[in-house]
């Protein structure tokens, strides 16, 4: 097995004159958990389609499980898991069918079909839901049993297209880790959401914004040498008022409310003591005025912002 | 004060499945209650009955202190909708959708105008009035969703899962709306997966399989919560966490990115939880108590039921 | 009841249909089509029907016959032989529909007045024999009164009785005369069935509907809005076939354009309100494609009268047909058409459509919920 699950250079995709993917090169280790953060429309799933062999580039050489991107599909597929955005699964058929029809569409052996869903369902609640209806399943079971259906035959590489999105936070905790165990047992997984809590679970991160790829790293690494701002946060007892009037400032990136707390994130060149005299003239009632470290959010949104200007 | 919604033992249950199970809650005007719990447990059939497109097996529904069912059709206009699954018409540009709800909903004249005008500005949607609605991206469509919702002016917003899917930057836009209205005195109630949207709400409603685990202003829930979370920054987090599993005097650890959060009884002292982990040969070197995030709680309470 | 609100979903339906291409389709290319395809290609007069003749007689009185066939433009002549059984062989084979035989003594047997020819036919086709059996009796009673006439040196200007066919209000016999009409009630109930079941569906479908209850439209409202951009789709089709009908296949029209619209209005409502019943009831857009074609497409097509006769049909399927708002109107449209009957003679069928259209209107109206269930 190659030590690079994906390796792609100038990968490239045009749809009629919109460019969805703009020469990106990156490169995903073997075991690594990789997750691939951007805005709505930034090309995440036209990447990832790219790398399941699903679509072909426009441009570009690669590989991805040690097979070439433009000419070994086929093999690739064979070797992968794809959790599309839209989901997979047979809404009239059973849990347990479901996993059997993948079974069959990967020519499982049966032998290790069968020990895959002893496993699933005693470990999970699938197992009082084997007989049920994909359709009267919750949306977070649904996407278990999806990532079950990508993972039971055992991929190399899995690529999963916002595996959580709409899925309730224990459940999501639950998700994770499945993909942590994955990891631990050598799969590479290649990974798209847009919480950013979950970013922070990944070894390395990679943001594309407008089908390029602006920055890629361990997200302490990025927050590190990426976000050049500062963050403060104080409580308000008018929070509204007070961001009016901090918006407006011109060392002052961006001012965000959370209920009664207010986050200012700080220009790189501003100074603080300025900022602190400013917060007390136009809001009396300002408390604790603190640091607090940055979040992918936060360093997600000020590379949004660089890209603008 | 009166409360803009008040519910008394709403009860709605489909075939064996009882969706809601008595609940009874009030929404003071000008707050913005987050209801928030996992799949199934009974928000979006909550939203449906205040919106009053669901009927309820028993209980009441008060809108400003009119009680809602007699009135049900007049106080429609007062409420403004946004359905979880995009509920506008994708064949429709932007414009021709906003003109649709502002026909809907009698909207005429100079009003009209202005209103249609503060709307496109304010969602940020004028450039894009001529675009089929189908063609917007997941965050431009959740403020068009939004906008329609608004056009006639309602006291009260009812957003079922707005930000799923929408990305960080449009989400945080959306929120930053949402504030503007509440700030003019609208009331809104919005169901989120997202913890984090939680923390930004006024009030705060759990809902765990159709029963209220804890509702109130986060201060007050914070206060009530009666476990002390710990975090811990060890080494490898996930070693550390299959260490801690072990035989665990702790009510839950949770991993946060690298870190774990240790949920003790309050009674349960600060001695006591460093003893308990270094027995389990891991590091107590970065331990320290933090204040429960919304998160914790949600954890601490929903695994109580 | 709101203008304001009925309004917004008339125009925001139109705009849909605007959009929709397949709907437009449906609504403006599907006419069209339909009724070329009936007027040209599926004709029920049977033209050119091959004969072979068997002339035993030799004579100039069975020439004249056989010449009276092949002229009138129903027969063509395709072998004389003078063996019957070469005949029936062609006949067998379909190479003939038809075999004409004159008997040795056709010419004296004309002077006793009690001539016979023999015609052999392929019975397992019906339709053909039916056209040949009443092609050749006009032909025969043609020649018949021709031949009296001349026999009689034209002094006798009183003719023997003869059997005398005559065809009311459709004097050629021909069958487009008889399918525009039927032809324009299936494009109508097509149209307005199949379009309109598919919208609230629709709706549902696309999660559109959630949104929508939630405002307050009121059912009869969404109705009426709804069903007012199909109404006038219907309007324009009809108008459409039957324009293409009357100049394009020469269909008479010999009553009043009000009384057509008046009508067709009343058939449409019928028709609307039952396509909107079960866009009401189905809630996927395939199960109202199914629904719709098996409730208003099939009955307007095949008990309607429209191509099958009702009066030829068992007692059962008969006393169906009276549910079928399609009949009346088929029966209307002919009698505008060919007869320009005019309003005492159908008020009948008018209060029969009128009662559809209330009913259906009443029922859809009634199992429209605004709540999710």
């Amino acid at each position: 097995m190659p030590e690079l699950a994906v390796d792609v250079t100038n990968l490239r995709r045009d749809f009629g004159k919109f460019t969805a993917v703009n020469n990106i090169t990156f490169q995903v280790n073997r075991g690594e958990i990789f997750g691939f953060l951007g805005p709505n429309g930034a090309g995440k799933s036209t990447t990832i389609r790219m790398l399941c062999g699903l679509l072909k580039p426009s441009s570009g050489s690669g590989t991805v499980a040690g097979f070439d991107i433009m000419k070994e599909s086929e093999k690739i597929k064979s070797r992968i898991g794809y959790m599309s955005q839209k989901f997979s699964l047979y809404q009239t058929l059973t849990v347990e069918e479901n996993l059997n029809f993948y079974a069959g569409v990967y020519l499982m052996d049966s032998n290790l079909h069968a020990e895959k869903k002893r496993t699933y369902f005693a470990e999970t609640v699938l197992g009082q839901l084997r007989d049920s209806l994909v359709a009267d399943l919750p949306a977070g079971t649904r996407q278990l049993l999806a990532l079950f259906c990508a993972i039971q035959h055992e991929p190399e590489i899995i690529f999963l297209d916002e595996p959580t999105a709409g899925v309730d936070p224990l459940s999501r905790r639950y998700f994770w880790e499945q993909i942590n165990k994955l990891s631990d047992h050598g799969v590479t997984i290649f990974v798209t959401t847009h919480y950013l809590d979950e970013a922070e679970e990944c070894n390395r991160i990679g943001m594309i914004f407008n089908g390029t790829l602006s920055a890629i790293g361990e997200p302490d690494e990025l927050k590190r040498t990426r976000f050049t701002g500062r963050i403060y946060k104080f409580d308000s007892r008018d929070p509204w008022e007070s961001a009016d009037h901090l918006r407006g400032r011109a060392d002052i990136d961006d001012v965000v409310l959370f209920g009664s707390e207010l986050h200012v994130t700080l220009k790189p060149n501003a100074n603080f003591d300025k900022i602190t005299a400013a917060i007390s003239a136009v809001d009396p009632t300002a408390q604790n005025i603190t640091a607090i470290d940055p979040t992918l959010e936060d360093l997600f949104i000020a590379l949004i912002n660089e890209g603008q200007r | 004060m009166t409360a803009a919604i008040s519910a008394q033992s709403l009860h709605r249950t489909f075939g064996e499945t009882v969706a809601l199970n008595n609940l009874t809650f009030s929404v003071p005007e000008a707050s913005i209650l987050a209801v928030v719990g996992p799949d199934g447990a009974g928000k979006t059939t909550l939203l449906r009955i205040l919106a009053g497109i669901l009927n309820a097996d028993s209980g009441t529904v008060q809108i400003s202190g009119d009680d809602y069912s007699h009135i049900f059709e007049s106080k429609k206009a007062d409420i403004g909708y946004m359905p979880q699954r995009f509920g506008l018409y994708e064949d429709l540009t932007v414009q021709e959708n906003i003109d649709f709800f502002a026909d809907l909903f009698s909207v005429k004249g100079e009003q009209r105008r202005t209103r249609v005008q503060r709307l496109l500005q304010f969602s940020r949607m004028d450039p894009f009035t001529d675009r089929l609605a189908g063609k917007l991206s997941g965050g431009m469509k959740q403020k068009l969703g939004l906008a329609c919702a608004l056009i006639h002016n309602p006291k009260i917003l009812l957003l079922d899962e707005p930000t799923n899917g929408v990305d960080p930057v449009s989400r945080r836009e959306f929120w930053r709306l949402l504030y503007d209205l509440n700030r003019d005195g609208t009331t809104i109630v919005i169901s989120s997966s997202y913890m984090d949207e939680a923390e930004r709400a006024s009030r705060f409603l759990l809902l765990h399989k159709g029963n209220i685990i804890t509702e109130g202003e986060p201060a007050q829930i914070r206060a009530n919560f009666h476990q002390a979370v710990y975090e811990l920054t060890p080494e490898d987090a996930r070693v550390a966490k299959e260490k801690l599993n072990s035989d665990s005097p702790f009510l839950s650890i949770s991993l946060f990115g690298k870190s774990l959060h240790i949920a003790a009884n309050r009674e349960m002292q600060l001695e006591r939880v460093t003893e308990a982990i270094s027995s389990k040969g891991v590091s107590v070197e970065s331990l320290r108590e933090i204040i429960p995030s919304f998160e914790d709680i949600y954890i601490g309470l929903s695994q109580e039921h | 009841m709101n203008a304001n609100r009925i309004w917004a979903i008339a125009r925001k339906e139109t705009l849909q249909i605007l959009r929709d291409h397949r709907s437009l389709i449906l609504a403006f290319l599907l006419p069209i089509t339909l009724i070329f395809l009936f007027g040209y290609a599926i004709t029920l007069d049977i033209r050119q029907i091959p004969a072979v003749v068997v002339d035993y007689s030799n004579s100039t009185h069975s020439r004249e016959l056989i010449r009276k066939f092949t002229n009138s433009g129903y027969f063509v002549e395709i072998e004389r032989t003078a063996d019957q059984d070469r005949a029936t062989e062609l006949v067998d084979r379909s190479k003939a529909k038809v075999a004409i035989v004159i008997p040795v003594d056709f010419a004296n047997q004309l002077t006793t007045g009690t001539a016979e020819i023999q015609l052999l036919t392929d019975g397992s086709d019906a339709n053909t024999t039916q056209s040949v059996v009443g092609y050749a009796s006009l032909i025969i009673a043609e020649y018949n009164s021709a031949s009296i006439a001349r026999q009689s040196g034209g002094r006798l200007s009183l003719s023997p009785v003869t059997l005398e066919t005559r065809f009311w209000f459709n004097p050629d016999l021909d069958s487009q005369n008889f399918l525009v009409p039927g032809l324009i009630s299936l494009i109508m109930t097509i149209l307005g069935s199949l379009l309109i079941s598919l919208t609230i569906a629709r709706e549902w479908e696309r999660g559109t509907m959630e949104l929508l209850i939630s405002t307050p439209i009121k059912p009869l409202e969404l109705a009426v809005g709804k069903v007012i951009p199909y109404y006038i789709i219907g309007i324009v089709d009809l108008f459409l076939a039957a324009y293409v009908g009357i100049v394009i296949f020469e269909v008479p029209f010999h009553g009043s354009l009000w009384l057509l619209f008046l009508f067709s209005s009343l058939f449409l409502m019928a028709v609307l309100a039952n396509g909107y019943l079960i866009s009401v009831v189905a809630k996927s857009q395939q199960l109202a494609f199914q629904l719709s074609m098996l409730t208003s497409f099939l009955p307007g097509f095949l008990l309607s009268g429209f191509l099958f006769p009702i009066s030829s049909m068992p007692v059962p399927i008969q006393i169906v047909s009276y549910v079928i708002p399609g009949r009346y109107f088929i029966e209307v449209l002919r009698s505008l058409f060919l007869k320009g009957s005019g309003l005492e003679l159908l008020y009948l069928q008018g209060v029969a459509l009128l009662f559809f259209a209330v009913v259906f209107s009443l029922l859809a109206t009634r199992k429209f919920r605004k709540t999710i269930q």
